[in-house]
């Protein structure tokens, strides 16, 4: 409903709902949003800065941190990016285990994300659902690295830990497990109408704004760009798979308008397609060696007698991540950029989220899946100087109130 | 298309605008090629260079612009991905890289070619000092407010004026 008042709507920056902080203001006509204005940096670290202290080795670890979900891509865009400058080799079977724990990594972030999406509308028996299927693949992830996030498995030039038979066998069973329940899940996800009535028609990003934006990831290729650094570029194990294609919601017969149900049915299809991947290298993984064989202080030796400049690129679970560095005869680089999919997508919102409904506004936000943070308050600020604040409880609630009237429609 | 004929379309557009150009090939097995080409370009034709690339294809921002710092000058460095068709493993790096004298911090803005590059143009602003001309938005994107204005938090001190 608009109406002629027109007020701003704060959503942060610290909010528990959203995984970092960062600030929405909102102009607020009646029930639609009219406009948005986004502010970063309430949590700028400083990593990139942070990295020239350290040398070659720490850096992985530091990396690491740059995100919990996406604790494998970061380190792996630093690890081809240093690659690059130094001309070193992988061999094939370290390239095959940073495929599979790579999509280990991405069928973790979908299931997580599918939760959350399902607790932000409100259907939160599906997100208790997605979280508790999803334990097996952190499971797997924890028998495999020793750890459920920040797995240490990267070293330049290779891998640090092989995949042992009991390995194998986890990774098997896993997989069982997951092609089995897949059908019923994707099912629940893509075809209930009460979900569909929350998703579809709502958040849309035309395919030619994706491009414009330089959206990356689930995002873009739910608008129809098919767009995806693991098919467009040449980088781990899968150039090797013949059959890998970008997913698009034409694959389920649908022709994408970029709104939420086709980025959600983007990452529900690259569930079965990391399942696929996974089964393709166990079963075509190559005996050899799993890196260059060379320690750290070696590693480190060589590289500081280097000059020169890298990139390293990987399709992380919510889209391209891009590392670049220069070297210059140092034990560090001289210059380390990070570029994390929500910096290149966080620009998407701004189309997505004009002309919506304060309800949707929670689905939206978290459909490009975003690893940034929203507030517990908010403030509203009615023309004459007011403020009211509401809880995001508050918001939540309207949310769900907007799902029980589309499940009683 | 293979690595030779792609640097050939993109000097011949370029022309005389083309100060330098480096090419790093790897080949994987059946044809498929990873290709890095580093081109250094005027500042005043560098949003011409852009405007010519995007011609070409599916031009993407990368990431934020890299930098290195001279005494007199900072080399910024744009890392685009360029994808001419749409054959799988045929997206190509291009790094394009602009001198920016230290008595004249300004270069034009791209946003009007790349929309997308708003958000890395105002942290070069903010982080490094360099004034991007007709920005749509020069606020700063990350630092906080109450950072003292002239203060660059990545500059390394190389100039003399900074370190003073």
């Amino acid at each position: 409903m608009k109406s002629d008042i027109v007020y701003p709507l704060n959503i942060g920056p610290v909010h528990p709902a959203f995984k970092e902080p960062i600030k929405f203001t909102f102009r607020i006509e009646g029930e639609q949003v009219a406009g948005v204005d986004i502010d970063f940096g309430y949590t700028h670290r400083g990593i990139e800065k942070i990295a020239l202290e350290r040398n070659y080795i720490q850096i992985i670890y530091l990396l690491e941190r740059v995100c919990g979900i996406c604790s494998f891509s970061h380190p792996l865009a630093y690890c081809l990016a240093i690659e690059d400058v130094a001309e070193i080799q992988v061999p094939d079977r370290a390239r095959y285990i940073r495929t599979i724990i790579g999509e280990l990594e991405r069928l973790h972030s979908h299931l997580l994300w599918t939760g959350i999406a399902a607790h932000e509308i409100g259907f939160d028996t599906l997100f208790m659902y997605t979280w508790n299927i999803r334990e097996k693949v952190l499971d797997c992830l924890e028998e495999f690295t020793g750890n459920r996030i920040n797995y240490g498995m990267l070293t330049i030039g290779g891998v640090r830990r092989d995949i042992t038979p009991e390995n194998s066998e986890t990774i098997t069973r896993m997989l069982e497990y997951y092609m089995e329940l897949y059908d019923r899940a994707s099912e629940i996800l893509l075809d209930d109408l009460t979900l569909r009535a929350r998703t579809e028609g709502i958040g849309i990003l035309s395919r030619e704004q994706a491009e414009m934006f330089c959206a990356v990831g689930p995002t873009a290729r739910g608008s129809g760009l098919l767009k995806d650094v693991r098919i467009d570029y040449p980088v781990n194990a899968y150039y090797d798979i013949p059959w890998l294609n970008p997913i698009s919601p034409r694959d389920i017969g649908k022709e994408p308008i970029g709104d939420v149900y086709d980025r959600m049915a983007v990452r529900v299809l690259e569930i079965k397609q990391s399942l696929n991947v996974i089964q393709f290298c166990m079963e075509n993984l190559p005996e050899g060696d799993i890196n260059s064989g060379e320690g750290a202080v070696k590693i480190i030796n060589k590289l500081k007698k280097l000059e020169g400049e890298g990139i390293g690129r990987y399709e992380a679970p919510r889209g391209e991540v891009c590392h670049y560095v220069i070297l210059d005869n140092q034990e560090h680089p001289i210059q380390l950029k990070v570029k994390a999919p929500t910096y290149s997508n966080g620009f998407t919102w701004i189309p997505m989220l004009t002309n919506i409904e304060i309800a949707d506004i929670p689905i939206v936000i978290a459909s490009i899946d975003p690893c940034v943070a929203c507030a517990d308050r908010m403030t509203f600020i009615r023309k004459d100087g007011a403020k009211e604040r509401y809880s995001w409880d508050y918001l939540h609630q309207k949310s769900i109130q907007k799902y029980k009237r589309s499940a009683n429609q | 298309m293979d690595a030779q004929s792609i640097v050939t379309i993109i000097q011949e557009k370029l022309g005389s605008h083309l100060q330098a150009s480096r090419l790093k090939v790897k080949n994987y097995h059946a044809g498929i090629i990873r290709l890095h080409l580093w081109i250094s370009i005027d500042r005043e034709a560098f949003h011409f260079t852009v405007n010519t690339l995007k011609s070409l294809g599916r031009l993407h921002l990368s990431t934020a612009m890299a930098y290195k710092e001279y005494e007199d000058r900072i080399e910024l460095i744009y890392p685009f991905a360029l994808k001419m068709d749409d054959a799988h493993y045929s997206e190509f790096m291009i790094i394009a890289s602009v001198d920016i004298p230290h008595n004249d911090l300004t270069i034009r803005t791209i946003t009007d070619i790349v929309p997308g590059a708003l958000f890395m143009e105002r942290e070069v602003m903010e982080m490094l000092g360099i004034v991007i001309e007709d920005i749509p938005d020069s606020r700063r994107l990350f630092t906080p407010s109450s950072l003292q204005d002239g203060y660059f938090p990545l500059r390394n001190g190389k100039n003399k004026e900074d370190s003073k």
